[in-house]
Parts: C-alpha cells; structure tokens; sequence
C-alpha cells in the first residue's frame, strides 16, 4: 500500500546527516495477509441495474446518493444500465439494449433505450419489509415496460444460518404480469410492444394496466462476498421467444455472486431454464471520493501578543501610510500565489483588511477563504482585528466572507471549530470593484495560458455502433487582458476515429441545426472547436453581466449576452441571455452557412436546499421552437453532480421525431474527487438517448449562474469544514 | 497513412502524460484533466525511501524528532517540530510536520489535530487525557474529535473514556531504553463500538515516549515514538 505522507527530517541535521536524512519516507514492510473484510450493505443489482434479485426487482432502494453501473447479459441480450439514487425514496434509471437476432422489423440486432422511476414507499422496519414502487421503461418503445410493487425483508442468521437472508415477493404488470397473472386489477388493458415505434413519451395509457402476477425469490448472503440467489419470474419473454431470440423452458432462476471488492460484484446465473447469463455490477457513493481528499497544511497562524501586556503591538499609526496596502500587498500576494490563490487586491484600514482573491488550484472556496485569512492574520499589524475575504472569479466580485482574526486565533483545533467559525462569520454581497486606495496586483493582468495534448469526442447510440468516437490532438489558448476579458479558442486535429463512419444522415424535418454531426465529423481533420472573447461584470451588488463574440462551439458562431441576478444568500437567482447564432461551416474553420437565428431563455435557478437545485429556462431555441427546458440536479458538498433534463417545446413529437422531446442526464465530477489532490478541474458528460434538432439550445461558454453559484452561500457553506486546511 | 496516424496519436498521449500545459491558469481543456490525471498516476510510482534511523543519527540532529505511523495507512513518518503555542484551550502546543507539510498539533503527548493527512482531525477536546496524562491520575472523563470526512464534511464524535490503573513498564525507542507508566484509556465512542488510547508516559520526566491513539474513523489509529527530544 502506498504511504499518503511522505516524510523528511530536514531542518537542523547536521551537514553529515543531510545525505543520509533528507529523505523521504514510504510504506514501511507491513503486509496484510488476511482479504480485508468487503462491506456489502448497499442492496445488489438485477440485469436491469436497479436493486433487485436476477430479473427481478426487489423492494429496496440504494443508499441516498448511490451510483449504479450495471451491465448484464443473457440469451443474445446485453442491457447497460446506470441508476443514480437521486434522494432516499427517489432512483431514475438509463438504459441501453442490444438483442441480437432480432431479425424483424427491419433489424438484425434490435436496439432500444429505456427509463426507469422508483420510488421507495416504506424503508424496512423491524417486522415490515422494504416496499418500492417501480415504472419500468417508462416512457421508451415500451420493450421492457413493466410496472411493479416489491416488498423485501432482511433476515439475519434465519435458522442458525450464516450471513444474511432477504426475501422478496411482489406484483408485476406489463412484462411481469405476462405469466402466471391472477387477472386485472384496473381491468384496463394494455398497449402491445410496437417496436417502431418513436417512443420517448410517458406511456400513462399503460401504467398499472392489464394482467397482474404475482413473483418472489431469495437472496442469500452468505459472508461479506458471496451470494446465491433464486427467483421465479412471471416475464414470458412473449417479444423475444417469438421471434426466437432465446427459448424460455422454465420459470425458475439461479445465480451466484462475488463481492470482488467496496465497488464491484460479479455474477453467473442460468435462467429461464435455457441460457447462462452474466451480470457485473459496479455501485459509488459520490459522497465516498476514489481518493481521500489531501491537502498539505496551510501557514500556522500567529496569535497576537495580549494587548493588555504589549499595547504598543497595537499601534495604528501605521495605517496612516500609504504605502501600507502595498507593503501587506507585497507580503501576502507571493505567498498566497504559492498556495494556488490569486491576490487581486488588498485596502488596509487601522481595524480592517480586505482581500480580493480568485483561486487557481481550489474548486472548494472554503479553503480559499481559511488560507487568506491566514496570510492575513500572519502579516497584518495586530490592531487589525476584522478581515473581509472577497471571492473573485474572472472579474466576478462573488461573495464577502467577513472573519474575526480573534476567532481565527481562538479557534482553531478545538472542537466544532469549523462550525463555530462559520456562525460567527458573514457571508454577504460584494462590491463589484475594489475600494479606492487599494493596492491592485498589476501582475496579475496580462497573462496567458495553454494545453497541448490529446482530446476524444465521444458519440453514443448509434445502432450500428453504440459507442464512436473521435480522438486527435488539441490545442487549446486563453489569454486574459485586463479583470473580466477573456479570449479563449482550441484548435482541434483529428488524427482518429469513426464518427464520419455512419450512414445515419439526418432525416429532420426540422432546420438540422444539431443532427448534421456526422456532416462536421467528416469534413474536415483540423478544426477550429472556438474561438471568442468575451468579457464579464458586475453592474451592482447582486448582478453580473456578460457579453461574449465569436466561434462559440463547434456548430455556431455568434454573439451572446446575459445578465443575472443573484443575491450572495438568495435561493433564487433570474437570468435573461439573448443570442444570435449562424451555423458554421462543416469544416469548421472561419466560414459560415446561411442559417441563423435569434435565440434566448429567461431562466430561473432555485436552490432547494440539501444539495438539489431547480433551473427552469423558457425561450427560442436552436431551430426557432419555443418551449422550456426543466433540470434538477444533486450536487454533493465535495462538487459531484449528477441531474437531468427535459425540454419541451413547440414541435409536434412527430416533427421531433425519435425521442418525442429532447431529455438528458448529466454529470460532473470534480477531479480531485479522482484524485484526492486540489484541483479546479472537473470531468463533465451529457448523456442523450438521441440528438434531434427540437429543443437544442446553443452551447455558450462561461455561462453566469455556475460561476456565480460557486461563490455564493450554499456551495460555500456545503464543504465549510475545510476552512481550516 | 494509418501507421503514421497511430504513432501520432500515441505521441500525443505521450506529450500529455508529461504534462504539456503551461501559462498561469489552468485552461479548463480534456488535455488538462488527463494531465492532472497522469501526474498523480505517476506521482504514486516515485516512493523514496526512508532513512535508517539510529541513535547515531539522532544524535546529530540538532533538532527534536518524532516519528507516527497511521496503522490503516502503512504509512511512516518522521516529524520535526514547526512550531509552538500556548493555545488558550488545550494549554501549550507543539505543532510537528512532515517534510511534505503534513502536521499533527500534540499537547503533552496527545494528538489534538492533524492536517494534511486526509479525513483530518481538526480540532478536538482531550484536555481530560492531557490532565491523566501529566497526572496520571485515572478519572473517568470526556472529550470530543472533530474530523473532516468527504462523505460527511465536519463532524464530531463525543469520547466517554476510563481509564485503567496504569502499569510500570520499560521500553526501548531506537537503542534507548524508558521506565514508564503505560496508561490506557478505553473510549465508547458510539453505543457499540469502543476505541483504546495507549500512552506510555517516562516516569521520571511524564513524557510520552510512545503512544496509540484513535484520532477518527478516517485516519484510525496513529501510533507514535518521540525518538529524541532537546
């Protein structure tokens, strides 16, 4: 195992020593010959990647937060499937299939994507068992619609057994009521599969409708990695068996899993009588960082000498002095810059300080605010008792994080300190500009900055290759004039890849203002992905401003202007953007096409509380469609994001075609979440079952509300406990 | 054509891996995310090796010396004092730090706060196991650990902590030997679980020359040896 502390003994060694000493530790030569003991508390998965028995569902939900990766396979099918337990009663679920021998309606291999919704009516209690609600393939083609009522109990050591024991029994419509049914409770009937069908629309005609079954089965835990399992389904695989996919002989399942370790279980099954299927479940917690978050320890802080024995420390005659702000200027800034922050400016008075800084290396702004109310208290004469902490981002004047240096100094290792800092703190609005008489860091400005390295641009769901992609060699540029300016482009050359490859031309009835990637894919291998400059403001206290000009993305060009508000402790901030956007030419070098649009949304962005956030935008989108765009997001307090979206607008869902309405799901990882070490830097995918032209909304660099976000209440207070490292 | 196009492609990735970004920001690019990605992958291969430490060496360190070991971690290190404070609540501090800035802030022996070292304690109150400490005495006290953990933020767990009669012992520390008095403290920290704290304190001077202490569920035990003081 690798040390996390690396260790030198320098200072004071004699000369002869230094050779010998100035070293570094390591992991010493302990080893660990027992398996460490692998904790499986989060229930385990089924082939469609929600918590469950083999192809069943179980009444359990995943712990808050959860992350589940499923991928399974069984009789030509191969479902990969990822859920997301968005609250403790709440999980959505994404899938994509592939059975292969199809042969009908026009495929070889049939190809579908899928939505899930459960929700966790009772958590397990001493005596009642767990019971979840569940829509499956809720609103796709309807291949794996199936609705469902689950109950589950845990049994500990039943009957002097080892491990764990939990039964499952439930009622299943749809697919789950296709054998064994004792009739129909709604009586309603239902919908048939029609495979051609465009889907994408909640199919609320089936829901809970026609025959009903009865299924069950058995989980049996027996030590911290293995399990057996067995069920009986009440799925007749009616779409599958007839077109001979597979043949079903029985209705009774089996399996066996491996708990490999924290993350990943393995299984092998033989089910229905007739197939082996295989099932790999890989589950995170984003609350639970790949690698503890390490952070080397910020500059001691000094405590003041007592006025009462030294008042003469307590002097303020210095603040009188001009070259004051310069001098704590000169001393604060290189350490700060050492530290990854950036001082933009500091004002001195007799009692107060104020320090204008963006962060270079911190994602987490509560380590920015500890770190320079340090350098601060370090090198600030004594009689300065309250220092004012602006967080600033690109010219963005975000938050007043206004601290007692008493505090500061009394605080620190006792218990709650983080807490009892931060109910003594005020977090308020700032200024947008620096006061008079401050002194500025003209270093900062101007300054440049590159990448040059490798780029991928992945493309999913192409029935004849689900997963393409492009890979080359990007570089890519900022330079920053002056607070607030910013020009900004990357250069992309492909040296790989096999977007250009598919036949899937657009067949949009709609102006094709996003299905023509495969045209921009083939046109060209040295792009230019964007080129723009832009330049943000604050026009008062709680709003912000930005105009931004150029090749914005790689489909569109344009100019683009918003204005936000958001006061610092406000839930709620409103924002208006205005664009106009021509369509690049395919080989994405300076040239235009003919089309171009006005396009823009009024937004509003509600911050919920515990992490989730709303955003409503309602606007002209891409294609001239009007309409609004729905998102809700969990954010953890260490920056992982997981939400989704759906847009609807004025397209018929015939117009839209496949999909009926464009709907996603996103995520963003930070990456020192990854990498246990401070970064700015995070990982972000959009997933969309299919790109069509309704409801496409132009792709803007350096949108305002995440910028602003960051720096305001919620986010800063979610990690606060770090303030102190 | 193609064969040229590979050999690019993997010259790209090879100028990634060594990190081609430059300029004062971080210019938020794919290229810059699998660099930061790279550099930790690689930075995880480099493990430098620790001193041999024997009383010949410590000897001639002008400079007093510890050394912790985070059980659940294998992980050793040798610490050199950063600083002092009479801190208004735990009483006099020393501050200790690796060469990598990792610290661990000890009062008379016990561990108040560590950083740098990852789900950190951050500050705690263990003035009762100060007093037993320097008094030796065995009253039945309680304290409290604040820790930082990334799935929960701040958190602080209460220690309700006996002790037992301490035993009279001797021990060596890198070809010296101790008399002390090992005291042990049994902490509940929660209905079902219990943590033990060990401190072996010199009879003659009430130092503690070795100690195991629990600082949260994060870090676990660290155990600690003062290999030389001044």
């Amino acid at each position: 195992m690798t040390s996390k502390i690396q260790t030198v003994v320098l200072a004071g060694v004699s000369c002869a020593a230094v050779g010998a000493v100035t070293a570094v530790a390591m992991a010493q030569g302990r080893t660990h010959t027992d398996k460490p003991v692998v904790v499986t508390s989060a229930p385990t998965l089924n082939f469609y990647g929600v918590p469950g028995l083999i192809d069943l569902p179980s009444g359990e939900a995943l712990p808050s937060g959860q992350l589940a990766l499923g991928v399974s396979h069984f009789g030509g099918q191969t479902r990969s499937s990822v859920t997301f337990q968005f609250s403790k009663r709440i999980s959505g679920t994404f899938r994509y299939i592939g059975i292969r021998n199809w042969n009908s309606e026009g495929f070889d291999t049939y190809r579908d994507r899928s939505f899930d919704f459960r929700f966790l009516l009772a958590e397990e209690g001493r005596y009642l068992p767990a019971v979840t609600v569940g829509l499956q393939d809720l609103a796709g083609t309807g291949i794996y619609a199936a609705e469902y009522i689950a109950a589950t109990k845990n049994f500990s050591r039943p009957f002097q057994l080892p491990g764990e024991v939990k039964l499952t029994a439930g009622l299943g419509w749809g697919r789950l009521g296709t054998l064994g049914d004792i009739g129909s409770l709604s009586g309603g009937t239902r919908p048939v599969f029609n495979p051609t069908d465009t889907g994408g629309e909640p199919a609320t005609d089936q829901w809970f409708r026609g025959p009903v079954s009865p299924f069950a089965g058995i989980e049996w835990q027996i030590n911290d990695r293995f399990g057996l399992k067995a069920e009986y389904s009440t799925d007749a695989y009616t779409p599958e068996t007839s077109r001979g996919v597979f043949d079903r002989d029985s209705r009774l399942n089996f399996g066996a899993e491996y708990q490999l370790n924290q993350r990943l279980r393995l299984g092998a099954y033989w089910l229905y009588g007739s197939e082996f299927g295989i099932n790999f479940q890989y589950q995170l917690n984003p609350k639970n960082p790949v690698t503890p978050f390490t952070n080397p320890a910020p500059a001691q802080i000094a405590p003041r000498p007592d006025r009462a024995v030294n008042p003469a420390a307590y002097d303020t005659a210095w603040s009188t002095a001009q070259s004051a702000p310069i001098a704590v200027r000169d001393a604060i800034a290189p350490e700060l810059l050492a530290q990854g922050i950036r001082l933009e400016s500091v004002s001195v008075s007799a009692t107060r300080a104020e320090a204008r800084v963006s962060s270079i290396r911190y994602h987490n702004l509560a380590i920015v605010t500890g770190r320079t109310a340090r350098a601060l208290a370090r090198h600030l004469p004594a009689s300065v008792e309250t220092f004012d902490i602006v967080l600033v981002n690109n010219g963005l004047a975000l938050s007043n994080v206004t601290l007692s240096r008493s505090d500061l100094e009394t605080l620190e290792f006792r218990p709650h300190a983080s807490d009892t800092l931060l109910s003594r703190a005020e977090i308020s609005d700032a200024t947008p500009g620096a006061d008079h008489g401050a002194a500025v860091v003209t270093a900062n400005y101007p300054r440049f900055s590159y990448s040059i390295g490798p780029y991928v641009r992945p493309s999913y769901f192409d029935p004849d290759s689900p997963v393409r992609a492009d890979a080359g060699l990007s570089l890519a540029a900022d330079f920053r004039a002056a607070p607030g300016w910013k020009i900004a482009g990357e250069l992309r050359y492909r040296l790989a890849g096999n977007i250009e490859n598919s036949d899937r031309l657009s067949n949009s009835v709609l102006p094709r203002v996003r299905t023509d990637a495969i045209l921009y894919a083939r046109e060209s291998d040295l792009t230019l992905e964007e080129l723009y400059v832009s330049k943000q403001w604050k026009p008062s206290q709680n709003t912000y401003a930005r105009l931004t000009g150029g090749y914005l993305e790689q489909m569109y060009g344009g100019v683009s202007a918003e204005l936000l508000w958001k006061p610092v402790n406000n839930r709620l901030a409103l924002g208006v953007e205005v664009n106009y956007a021509r369509q690049r030419d395919f080989d994405q070098k300076f040239g235009f096409q003919d089309y171009d649009v006005f396009t823009g949304h009024a937004s509003a962005y509600y911050d919920i509380g515990n992490g989730y956030f709303g955003q409503v935008d309602v606007g002209r989108y891409l294609a001239g469609d009007l309409g609004a765009t729905f998102t809700v997001e969990r954010q953890f307090s260490n920056g992982f994001r997981v939400g989704g979206f759906f847009t609807l607008t004025d397209v018929s869902s015939a117009d839209f075609g496949e999909g009926s309405f464009d709907k996603g799901i996103m995520f963003t990882v930070p990456l020192d979440w990854l990498i246990g070490r401070p970064s700015t830097q995070s990982v972000s995918s959009l997933i969309r079952p299919i790109q069509r032209d309704g409801g496409a909304r132009l792709s803007v660099p350096d949108r305002l509300y995440e910028q602003v976000r960051s720096g305001h209440a919620e986010d800063l207070t979610a990690d606060w406990g770090r303030v102190w490292e | 054509m193609m064969a040229m196009k590979t050999k690019s492609l993997l010259l790209t990735f090879a100028v990634a891996l060594s990190g081609c970004t430059g300029g004062s920001d971080q210019v938020s690019s794919m290229t810059t995310q699998f660099t930061e990605l790279s550099s930790i992958v690689l930075s995880q291969r480099k493990q430098a090796e620790l001193p041999e430490v024997n009383r010949a060496l410590l000897d001639s360190l002008s400079l007093a010396s510890l050394e912790i070991t985070v059980e659940n971690r294998d992980a050793l290190a040798y610490l050199i004092p950063a600083g002092r404070r009479n801190d208004p609540f735990h009483g006099p501090l020393t501050i200790w730090r690796t060469g990598d800035n990792a610290q661990v802030a000890i009062s008379s022996g016990v561990i108040v706060a560590t950083k740098g070292l990852g789900d950190d304690l951050q500050g705690s109150d263990m003035r009762g196991t100060v007093q037993a400490v320097r008094g030796r005495d065995a009253r039945n006290r309680n304290g409290a650990l604040t820790v930082v953990t990334s799935a929960e933020g701040a958190k602080t767990i209460a220690l309700n902590c006996v002790s037992q009669r301490p035993e009279r012992k001797t021990i060596e520390i890198v070809e010296l030997t101790y008399q002390v008095d090992h005291l042990r403290e049994r902490c509940v920290i929660d209905r079902d679980q219990t943590v033990v704290n060990e401190y072996w304190v010199g009879v003659r001077d009430r130092i503690v020359w070795q100690s195991r202490q629990w600082v949260g569920p994060g870090i676990g035990y660290v155990r600690t040896r003062f290999l030389k003081k001044l």
